[in-house]
């Protein structure tokens, strides 16, 4: 048996990957005409043969460093060729199940939760062709391969969150999504020109492994080439993992429905910016500098946003705020030369971020749309499982021991302070600041989740408008699934030498990048820290306690009044929207103006575009005359021109 | 006088601008098809000169029976056309054929 | 191999043209179920095609010896009879249910198109002049009467009244002009008059004078059947009155027919680019009716309003383009230049497609198709509409269609040929596709952003109302040019490999007949990287491939250039056949490397 998937891995890749895509062209083009039932078979069916192929070809994987296959030859243009070849390896194998494991629990969800709207049968095409580019993103041999899938994710994020299309606030959170991360693709495009140049045409992942083994060429350690383009392909991590400054779209992507929030805005599309920084790990890791700054992004971004999601009173908003806080620890952790750390803590928080958002989802769906949690309140007695779910979860990203997210972020943590860049200008100050600035969120992330949790299910309801009720079987089993995997993932990746099974599967991959650091740490460090972050992460849960469900509730009132403009201008989440507004949004727009009146108005379309075609179309008329209709003026023209060519020819 | 090759040819030639001239001003459209056939005999009269004069072997001449051949095909094919026409216009004059054009 | 089995394609096209004909006798008159005579002729057509493109390319000689000197069959013969072919299936296909709406006794129409794409066969394997002349008139005789077949139409009437004058005319200009050719040289064949005229042996005493008129004779009979202005008057006439399926017929088979037999005449007889010793003012001929008939084409495609004359001048335009590929011969290979076939598959696939969604469009007797009548169409008919919008946007030559592989590759290729002085005409047609896509796009706005205006009455009709024709098997054939047009854009390799295998099997040249008996003597050194030749003669070619590249490049455009200068003593190079040095031809565009192409799965 393990033979026989062992050979046929390659199969079943373009199983993986084609799976969606076929459901998504049923649902697609037959959808609106299927029935209701049938499109809920084609659409969860599509991820769960994608899961168990992804199980079965991991599991042929095993022993081996990689696995490729080329279908065909996609792009062959000079020197420049580019098959179409998937390339699972061990990092690629995590990122498949990632996605479609928790993919087809999100479609199971959807079929609940989408249960009453029109458009059913689009949702599930565009989330299938979603899964697809995913998937096309994650085994992409190529980087072209990744960056069309790259881009194949940014479409169906875009259509995604303007599903409710109707909603002008909704498309243009779609478009917002959008055109933000074209910023980011414009570096990741120009990163890989220059990768083009340097490899002469090969943009293959292992041929770029390879070359960087080698050394020599452009590929120096330290080179400020280097530096210049992981900077430009970690621009395109920065839009795609909504990281300063490129995190605003993230939070008005919730427009969407709540399942694509969990599964692409939280689970899987928005980690692709960590996932591009770990499959290059070895290229990054060539520049300390670019490592630094990717570094103090991630922590900046983690303290920031946490912060702001303290005063957030929409449930999709602090989970939003949550998840660009999240993704901030995983950029650190690959920033600082802990990739596996980092991809650890990509999958761990899948499972949790995915569980909270069907958690909220589920909420959402009991008060019948109303996502302001101060209305909200005492739903754990009607909603035991999402309650029992959303908590488990909870405690998982605040950090409690024994749960997932304690063990992941603590291998951030520790690593952060404990490795060193081997060799380069970077100063010693930052690993230092970057841990006091993630313990810090660390704080921050316990407590405002714990406001989250008590204002949502403790005390009593404050609305009088909802009937709140338990959600369908639908709903709620993919929920208990995924609070089992919030709970109990932490345990492939213990932090103890010769259980960390985490570490040992993935050390092909980042062997590489890892060499490049040196680790200062010791155990004593390690378990040193550990109990930091169990006394933080209970401290935050206490803070939470006392301040909105215990004896200090008055407290939150009379210091948002102290901090005043501070607290408005949390609130307002640092007026950043407002700030590019002003600088580009607005200057933008009036150039726009200007260049469509003078340049698009009268200079292409008066001069450019209708001018020649008039210009034809005076010249046709006069010379459409000549075909008058006669046969005999036609046979003449023959004779004319056989006249014509005989004096031409004839010398 | 000895009949050359020359002489054919330039036989041919008159017979080849006589039937343009026929089928640039017949408006019947029987006429027209008559200047057709005397180009194409124009061309049969040429191939058979050729291969009289021993410039190429009897191919020449087998080729001018597949022409004639041919030619009565034409014209069976045209005079079909040709009743259409009168069935459709109730005339046989080419110009007033002309309801397409530019 | 087996003679007759090599005839196999011809005789099973015939034979279908023949089992058509019977079934139509042996059903009752007003049998409704006469549409499966559509069926039969597109599967024996297309039968025909997989025995051609199997049988021929590998033909163990360029001529049979059964009928020797009577057709050649090999990769160049075998690409454009299955091209035609498949064309002629598909307007049996799109007929079937065209046929009846329109009026038309599907017996004699289906018949008649199997006969003429034998006829069509005929004409593109032909290896002598009476075949080549037998085959144009089987084939033009039947396209006559099929133009005229919806009796009940004076339009139809009236395009089958032109065609065949003016086809009559264009056919007696050929029949005149082999006559001179067969003057010339004595012979009838394609390499005996070769051999003849690169040998100067005339005793016609015309000397160049005789195969100088046939050949402008032979290039207007050409340009009137593939549409060269000012050989084109009849085109949109025709097109617009003729029923859509003969349209489409006309547009793809005859005139992918036309090209191969027009390129074989200059390749093969005239040997261009040296023209056999003659002046190089045949080229220039050549070139001056490719630019004229890009430039007229287009012009007039902007102002027309009638879906049917657009696509007729558009078709012209597309010649124009072609002459232009088949005027630039490389002369280090002095094949075809390799973009032509894959451009005409190409071409013929869109236009095909677009002639068959107008064909389904022209319901109850209608004709009429001027613009507004496809207003709404992606409203009404969203595949015929999405069809529509791939065909048309591939004859505009927009990626990632096969339109813009083909114009890509064709304009790459006449550069190649000589980059110094082609690139002006690259430029020419560069911009004349910018002025066509003015009117392609005019098409799919009236498809998608136009409503049907409201009117009342008879109009409803022609305002774009009127439902389409529902009909399995022509939503089967746009849908295959459709999805061919996508493949051809998208996946070139292989077709882009088999159209270089064509090109280069285009010429059968006496020399390398010659060559053909002592092939020991040619071949040195390396054996051929091409990928499954298309005839003895394109690996024969291959093999001498890697024999000092670079230099004999440069060696013929020198000599090409020296016959420039002294054009008045061109016969001081005309050499003996069998003597000329052979021309070993640069790195190939067409033999894919053993690693590239679109075929690497």
């Amino acid at each position: 048996m393990h033979a026989l998937v062992r050979d046929n891995v390659g199969t079943l890749l373009w199983v993986v990957v084609f799976a969606p895509l076929a459901g998504a062209i049923v649902n697609g083009i037959l959808g609106p005409r299927l029935k209701r039932g049938t499109v809920s078979l084609v659409g969860v069916g599509a991820p769960v043969v994608a899961f168990v192929a992804s199980a079965l070809a991991t599991w042929g994987l095993a022993g081996r460093e990689a696995v490729s296959t080329t279908l065909f030859t996609w792009i062959q243009a000079g020197p420049i060729r580019v098959d179409l070849s998937l390339w699972l390896d061990p990092l690629s194998a995590v990122m498949i199940l990632i996605v479609t494991g928790i993919g087809s629990l999100i479609h199971l969800y959807s079929t609940g939760y989408m249960h009453g709207d029109p458009s059913y049968s689009r949702y599930f095409s565009h989330l299938n062709l979603f899964l697809f580019a995913m998937l096309l993103l994650v085994l992409g041999k190529s980087l072209l391969l990744l960056f069309v899938g790259w881009e194949g994710v940014g479409l169906c994020s875009y259509l995604l969150i303007g599903f409710w299309f109707d909603d002008m606030a909704k498309a243009v959170a779609g478009k917002k999504a959008f055109l933000v991360n074209r910023i980011g693709d414009f570096g990741f495009l120009l990163g890989m020109f220059v990768l083009v140049f340097w490899m002469e045409g090969s943009l293959d992942v292992p041929a770029l492994r390879d070359a960087v083994d080698m050394g020599g060429g452009h590929f120096v350690p330290g080179g400020t080439g280097v530096m210049l383009v992981t900077l430009a392909l970690f621009l395109g991590a920065t839009g795609k993992s909504a990281q300063i400054p490129l995190h605003v779209w993230l939070p008005d992507a919730m427009a969407g429905p709540t399942p694509v929030s969990a599964l692409i805005h939280a689970a899987t599309m928005v980690t692709a910016g960590v996932y591009m920084i770990a499959r290059l790990n070895f290229l990054f890791a060539l520049a300390p500098t670019t490592m630094a700054i990717v570094a103090l992004t991630g922590a900046a971004t983690a303290l920031f946003a946490a912060s702001i999601g303290l005063v957030q009173n929409d449930i999709k908003k602090v989970l939003a705020y949550s998840t660009v806080s999240q993704l901030g620890y995983m950029v650190l952790g690959a920033g600082v030369g802990a990739f596996g750390a980092g991809v650890f803590h990509l999958m761990t928080h899948a499972f949790f971020k995915a569980c909270l958002f069907l958690g909220a989802g589920s909420v959402i769906h009991a008060m019948a749309g109303c996502q302001d949690i101060r209305l909200m309140g005492g739903l754990g007695k009607r909603m035991p499982w999402t309650r029992a779910t959303f908590l488990v979860s909870t405690l998982a990203i605040a950090g409690v021991p024994l749960l997932s997210g304690f063990f992941s972020k603590d291998e951030i943590l520790y690593k952060t302070l404990a490795l060193q860049p081997a060799s380069g200008p970077v100063a010693g100050w930052i690993g230092p600041l970057c841990f006091a600035m993630a313990l810090a969120a660390a704080l921050l992330t316990a407590t405002y989740m714990f406001r989250l949790y008590f204002l949502t299910f403790s005390g009593e309801l404050r609305s009088h408008h909802a009937h709140p009720h338990e959600s369908p079987a639908s709903m709620t089993i993919p929920l208990v699934v995924l609070a089992a995997g919030a709970a109990l993932a932490g345990y492939v990746g213990l932090p103890i030498e010769h259980l960390n099974f985490w570490e040992h599967w993935l050390h092909p991959v980042f062997e590489d990048g890892a060499a490049r650091f040196v680790s200062t740490g010791s155990h004593a460090l390690e378990y040193g820290l550990m109990g930091v972050s169990t006394v933080v992460a209970c401290g935050g849960i206490a803070l939470a306690w006392a301040l909105w469900r215990g004896p200090l509730t008055h407290v939150p009132a009379k210091a948002a009044a102290a901090a005043g403009g501070f607290y408005r201008l949390v609130c307002d989440r640092y007026r950043i929207d407002e700030l590019y507004d002003a600088i580009a949004i607005r200057p933008f727009q009036a150039l726009a103006r200007v260049t469509h009146r003078w340049l698009d108005a009268f200079g292409i379309d008066a001069v450019l575009v209708n001018g020649p075609p008039r210009a034809v179309g005076w010249i046709g008329s006069i010379v459409r005359v000549a075909a008058n209709g006669d046969v005999q003026a036609y046979a003449a023209a023959l004779f004319v021109g056989l006249a014509v060519l005989l004096w031409l020819v004839i010398p | 006088m000895h009949v050359t090759l020359l002489h054919y040819l330039v036989l041919a030639a008159v017979l080849f601008v006589l039937g343009l001239v026929t089928l640039a001003t017949r408006r019947n459209a029987i006429g027209v098809l008559l200047g057709i056939e005397l180009i194409l005999n124009a061309a049969n009269l040429n191939l058979v000169a050729f291969s009289r004069h021993g410039i190429g072997g009897v191919e020449g001449q087998v080729f001018t029976v597949f022409v004639i051949a041919l030619a009565a095909a034409e014209t069976v094919v045209a005079l079909a056309i040709v009743l259409a026409i009168f069935h459709h216009y109730r005339t046989v004059e080419v110009d007033r054929v002309s309801q397409m054009k530019n | 191999m087996n003679d007759l089995l090599l005839c196999a394609p011809i005789l099973v096209a015939a034979g279908t043209g023949i089992l058509v004909m019977a079934l139509d006798l042996l059903s009752g008159r007003d049998d409704p179920r006469k549409g499966f005579l559509g069926v039969v002729t597109a599967a024996g057509l297309a039968i025909a095609a997989v025995l051609a493109v199997t049988l021929w390319p590998g033909a163990p000689a360029f001529e049979m010896s059964f009928l020797k000197g009577v057709l050649i069959v090999d990769g160049f013969v075998a690409f454009f009879s299955a091209l035609v072919l498949a064309t002629g299936a598909a307007a049996a296909l799109l007929a079937v249910d065209h046929l009846p709406e329109q009026g038309i006794e599907p017996g004699a129409f289906q018949t008649l198109l199997a006969f003429s794409a034998t006829g069509a066969l005929a004409f593109v394997a032909a290896a002598d002049l009476v075949t080549m002349f037998l085959g144009l008139e089987v084939m033009s005789l039947a396209v006559y009467a099929l133009a005229a077949s919806k009796r009940s139409s004076g339009f139809a009437t009236e395009a089958g009244l032109k065609y065949f004058v003016l086809g009559g005319l264009a056919s007696a200009f050929l029949l005149f002009g082999v006559a001179f050719l067969y003057g010339a040289t004595g012979s009838l064949d394609l390499a005996g008059i070769a051999a003849g005229l690169a040998g100067g042996a005339s005793s016609a005493g015309a000397d160049r004078v005789l195969p100088q008129v046939a050949l402008v004779l032979l290039l207007v009979a050409m340009g009137f059947k593939v549409a060269a202005v000012p050989f084109h008057f009849w085109t949109p006439d025709v097109y617009e009155g003729a029923p859509t399926p003969v349209t489409a017929y006309m547009a793809g088979a005859v005139k992918a027919a036309g090209f191969a037999v027009l390129s074989r005449l200059i390749l093969t007889v005239y040997q261009a680019p040296s023209w056999g010793g003659l002046p190089l003012s045949p080229a220039d001929a050549l070139l001056g009716l490719a630019v004229l008939t890009m430039v007229v084409g287009n012009v007039l495609g902007v102002v027309q309003d009638d879906v049917k004359r657009i696509l007729a001048y558009s078709s012209i335009a597309h010649a124009g383009y072609l002459l232009l590929g088949v005027w630039a011969t490389d002369p280090a290979t002095r094949a075809l230049n390799d973009g032509v076939p894959f451009y005409l598959l190409a071409y013929v696939a869109a236009t095909v497609g677009a002639f068959g969604v107008v064909s389904l469009l022209g319901a109850r007797g209608e004709e009429d198709m001027r613009l507004p009548r496809l207003a709404g169409l992606s409203k009404r008919h969203p595949v015929l509409a999405a069809v529509l919008l791939v065909c048309v946007l591939s004859l505009a030559g927009i990626p990632p269609f096969g339109g813009f592989m083909g114009k890509f590759n064709l304009f790459k290729a006449v550069l190649a040929a000589d980059p110094a002085s082609n690139v002006t005409w690259v430029v020419v047609a560069v911009l004349n596709s910018l002025v066509a896509l003015y009117y392609y796009l005019r098409i799919l706005l009236y498809a998608y952003f136009r409503e049907p205006e409201v009117v009342s009455g008879d109009d409803v009709a022609a305002a774009g109302h009127a439902p389409a024709i529902r009909s399995a098997p022509a939503w089967a054939a746009i849908g295959v040019a459709a999805l061919a047009s996508l493949y051809l854009g998208i996946l070139p390799g292989r077709m882009m490999a088999a159209s270089g295998s064509a090109a280069s099997a285009a010429v059968v040249r006496p020399d390398l007949s010659a060559a053909l008996a002592a092939p020991a003597a040619l071949a040195p050194g390396k054996s051929s990287p091409a990928p499954a030749p298309a005839s003895p003669t394109v690996s024969r070619r291959a093999a001498v491939r890697d024999a000092g590249r670079d230099a004999a490049r440069d060696a013929t455009r020198n000599d090409r250039d020296a016959a420039r200068n002294d054009r008045d003593a061109a016969h001081s190079r005309s050499a003996a056949p069998g003597t000329r040095p052979p021309r070993p031809p640069r790195p190939s565009r067409f033999a894919a490397p053993p690693a590239g192409g679109g075929s690497g799965r």
